[in-house]
């Protein structure tokens, strides 16, 4: 087990690797620099170019890489080329903002995604199952931006129950974790469903039930425990998404997470803002699917049984 | 069977909701654009409101909650404020962006002031000044001021913020003109400059040119001494893309400010910062949607500001480019425009027609006759030029909402002419490099509000030949010598007449072409006192504060 996560995050080098130079590599294709952001219409042409050169931005891309790596290896994300800020400190505060939300989304998103699947699967073909999908397809087909505002309208501005904005306390994560949530619940839904209705049909669970063990019961502890799996993954997987940011929602209801930091460092050509938010974003990514990995062992005898063999 | 028309009629349901909810939008939406669509006149007549004009072209709908203070007044602790655009960085002498000089207006002070509301130049943290000869200023400090770090202010800080700001980005072209700083004693200053320059005391009035303190910038590190100033206002915390708490200063040598704390939350969007304002959520939101302003004028508890703004929009023509390197052509483009109809399209009424190179706030500003719109004259135009079936070309703007809407009404203005126009919009940064002096677009939608820092940065600018936004390209000796002229002339008479010459010149020129004078919208809750007019796009908010009821 030990020896299966240290090799998990050895594979992140090259990750890291891989990703810092596409990031640098894509950032550098676009036209125009940071330069052409902050000078404004201040700057003469020749003051741009000085500029220019005092960031060192007229380096050829391999100096410029190399550079940014050497920093890098040393642990040193550099500092932003526009607010002249420590990007690792940025990125940290705006760290638990994200936290908050994705953790808040997800558990918004199996509260409405496993009933309704359960529901969906144990009445297959019935109008329970055609009504969870239609709720199911609607959350993922209505834009989030919408979905947003109108919660903002309903929920802030004509019932004055929450917050429209920022992050103060716990009750202002409601409205942008439903938002999030609603989004992220359809597949796991689907998820849900598919993986019940597999496990539905397994022997032990007709053996469950005609030694006497009520209909609840079989649902709960035998049939669910075992469908969870590729629910963990899923799930798992949107978390992940979900730290890198939602940037839509974010920006909606002014929410201080990385994905608007990442949008707006990408708009200013903030290349090493972009940079460093990617690589930690990557990386705490990687670092959720290695302990989703690593629950399934939880879950699932079976695969513990493997790892330790 | 049962199955599938239980799932129709969910369906069902659910389509006729999301219709429903559709067709409720777009009616708000609709109603929005009507109320707002004929100008603010409709906003007198749609509201019981007051309607009041406040002079230069200002209308205030919804009044202020009268208010009496005595000794014993409670003022609310805390105002929060959304502007349009985050607030970056604390540098002050580097940095370009609206909301951060709108920020150093309350954290620093200038040797002089611009009243905004009352058009005139007034003392700050000079008491007195005198043109002592062409190239020579004097400025009598006032005494007893502080910095935030305890330090007093005195004529050795003027020196240290002048010759620092000539090597820093953004104060460089305000400070550029300034040879020497003289200190005749702790609280005099000259002001040596190289040549003539008649706009030296507007440049004073910059956020770019606040005063630094001296010993800050000996004792701490940069960034830090970047944060004491003299103003009213001390910086407190700062959360990058969420909010800068600003905290008062209790040693301002005006006084204390009546609110102990003013908050600048970045709320991006548009929608989200109006219904924060209508929540009570922040007291202030700077450029609520164009199409929701009627929420704002219709709600008894908002005040709605519309402020005619600095920036006039405009198209250049690129001399560079054929076929904009004609003039009959630039010509036929300047008659093809209906401003009119771009205004009501684009801005929904909500903006004034403009046909000048100078804005009207410039006390240089005279009426010129500009090309009318007349598409016969401009077809018979590009006919004369050798286009007698027009011709391809393509117009560029950045992505923000307005350019692409401008972008595409000059596009089907100019279809009229037969100029087939294909539209490239692009985001900021990339715009910015292509647009830049030498640039190859060869018509672009740009936006120039340099007009508070004096006539010569208003022109040189756009129009001389080593102008920083010379995106036309323009190189014409005429020009570049009655700019000149104009900045060292110390005869106001002849000045005028200068600028007077030149506006009729360029607009005969027509590589820049004048479309609006756009409009700054703010919503205010009625409780709030003190807010005045801004200078450019940079707030003025020291003395705003609300009585605690």
């Amino acid at each position: 087990m030990y020896k299966y996560i240290i090799k998990r995050l050895l594979l992140l080098i090259p990750i890291m690797l891989a990703v810092s130079f596409i990031v640098f590599f894509i950032t550098d294709l676009a036209p125009g620099d940071v330069v052409d952001i902050i000078s404004g219409t201040e700057m003469s042409v020749e003051d741009k170019e000085k500029l220019r050169e005092e960031m060192g931005l007229n380096d050829p891309f391999v100096i410029r890489y190399f550079r940014y790596m050497s920093g890098l290896v040393r642990g040193d994300l550099g500092i932003s080329l526009v607010t002249k800020k420590d990007v690792f400190q940025v990125y940290i505060s705006r760290l638990p903002a994200t936290l908050k939300l994705a953790t808040a989304g997800t558990v918004v998103a199996l509260s409405i995604a496993i009933p309704l699947g359960i529901t969906a699967a144990v009445h297959q073909n019935s109008w329970r199952d055609s009504g969870s999908m239609v709720l199911g397809l609607l959350g993922l087909s209505i834009p989030t931006f919408w979905l947003g505002l109108l919660m903002i309208i309903i929920f802030s501005l004509k019932l004055g129950w929450f917050p429209s904005i920022g992050n103060e306390g716990l009750i202002s994560v409601v409205l942008p974790a439903i938002t999030v949530g609603s989004g992220q619940a359809a597949l796991t839904m689907r998820t849900t469903r598919s993986s019940m209705l597999e496990v539905i049909r397994q022997d032990y669970l007709r053996t469950a039930r005609a030694k006497g063990v009520s209909e609840k019961v079989v649902i709960r502890k035998h049939a669910l425990k075992n469908a969870l799996i590729p629910i963990l993954t899923v799930a798992g997987n949107q978390f992940g998404i979900a730290m890198g940011g939602a940037v839509m929602t974010e920006t909606v209801f002014a929410w201080p997470g990385i994905g608007r930091l990442i949008i707006d460092s990408i708009n200013n050509r903030d290349t090493q803002m972009v940079t460093g938010a990617i690589i930690l974003t990557t990386m705490l990514s990687s670092v959720v699917i290695l302990l989703i990995d690593i629950a399934y062992a939880f879950v699932d005898p079976r695969i513990k049984a493997r790892y330790t063999k | 069977m049962n199955n599938k028309k239980a799932l129709a009629l969910i369906l069902c349901i659910c389509l006729t909701f999301v219709f429903l909810a559709g067709c409720s939008g777009s009616q708000s939406t609709g109603a929005g654009s009507t109320s707002t669509g004929s100008d603010t006149n409709n906003l007198e007549t749609s509201s019981e409101k007051p309607v009041t004009e406040i002079k230069k072209g200002v209308i205030v709908t919804g009044k202020a909650v009268d208010v009496k203070e005595d000794e014993n007044t409670v003022y609310q602790k805390r105002i929060t404020i959304a502007p349009a655009l985050d607030f970056t960085s604390m540098d002050v002498q580097n940095e370009a962006g609206g909301t951060a000089k709108s920020v150093f207006f309350l954290v620093f002070n200038n040797l002089v002031e611009y009243d905004t509301m009352n058009s005139k130049i007034v003392s700050g943290l000079a008491e007195s000044w005198e043109q002592i000869s062409d190239t020579l200023w004097e400025f009598k400090l006032r005494q007893g001021v502080k910095f935030h770090d305890g330090s007093d202010f005195t004529a050795k800080d003027v020196k240290f913020t002048i010759e620092r700001g000539k090597n820093q980005s953004a104060a460089k072209s305000k400070f550029n003109t300034i040879e020497e700083v003289i200190i005749v004693d702790d609280y005099t200053v000259q002001l040596k400059l190289t040549a003539p320059d008649n706009d030296i005391i507007y440049k004073l009035c910059e956020a770019n040119t606040v005063m630094l303190s001296s010993n800050a910038f000996a004792t701490l590190p940069e960034e830090e001494a970047n944060k004491i100033g003299t103003g009213p206002y001390k910086y407190n915390e700062w959360v990058q893309g969420d909010y800068l708490s600003l905290i008062r200063f209790d040693d301002y040598w005006e006084g204390a400010k009546k609110t102990e704390e003013i908050v600048i939350r970045h709320i991006p969007e548009a929608s989200s910062r109006l219904i924060a304002l209508q929540t009570g959520e922040i007291e202030i939101c700077i450029d609520p949607p164009a199409v929701d302003l009627h929420y704002v004028a219709e709600d008894k508890n908002l005040v709605l500001w519309q402020i005619p703004s600095t920036n006039i929009r405009h198209i250049i023509l690129n001399l560079n480019v054929e076929p904009f390197n004609n003039k009959l052509v630039r010509q036929a483009v300047a008659h093809a425009i209906n401003r009119e109809d771009l205004i009501a399209i684009v801005y929904e009424g909500n903006a004034t027609p403009h046909y000048n190179v100078m804005h009207t706030i410039s006390e240089f500003y005279v009426d010129v006759d500009c090309p009318e719109f007349n598409p016969e004259k401009a077809k018979a135009l590009l006919a004369e030029a050798g286009y007698p079936n027009g011709f391809k070309t393509t117009i560029y703007s950045s992505s923000g909402t307005v350019q692409k809407a401008v972008a595409s009404v000059i596009q089907a203005q100019l279809k009229e002419i037969g100029i087939d126009v294909e539209i490239q919009s692009l985001e900021t940064a990339t715009f910015n490099a292509g647009v830049a002096p030498g640039g190859t677009y060869p018509i672009a939608v740009d936006g120039w509000g340099g007009h508070t820092i004096g006539p010569d940065n208003a022109l040189r600018s756009p129009f001389h030949s080593d102008g920083n936004i010379n995106r036309s390209n323009i190189k014409d000796k005429k020009v570049d010598e009655m700019i000149d002229a104009a900045l060292s002339t110390s005869n106001y008479e002849e000045r005028a007449k200068i600028y007077a010459e030149l506006q009729q010149y360029l607009i005969n020129n027509c590589n820049w072409i004048p479309l609006a004078i756009e409009q700054i919208n703010v919503g205010m809750k009625a409780e709030l006192q003190g807010f005045e007019l801004p200078l450019g796009l940079h707030h003025h908010l020291r003395n705003i504060y609300i009585v605690e009821k």
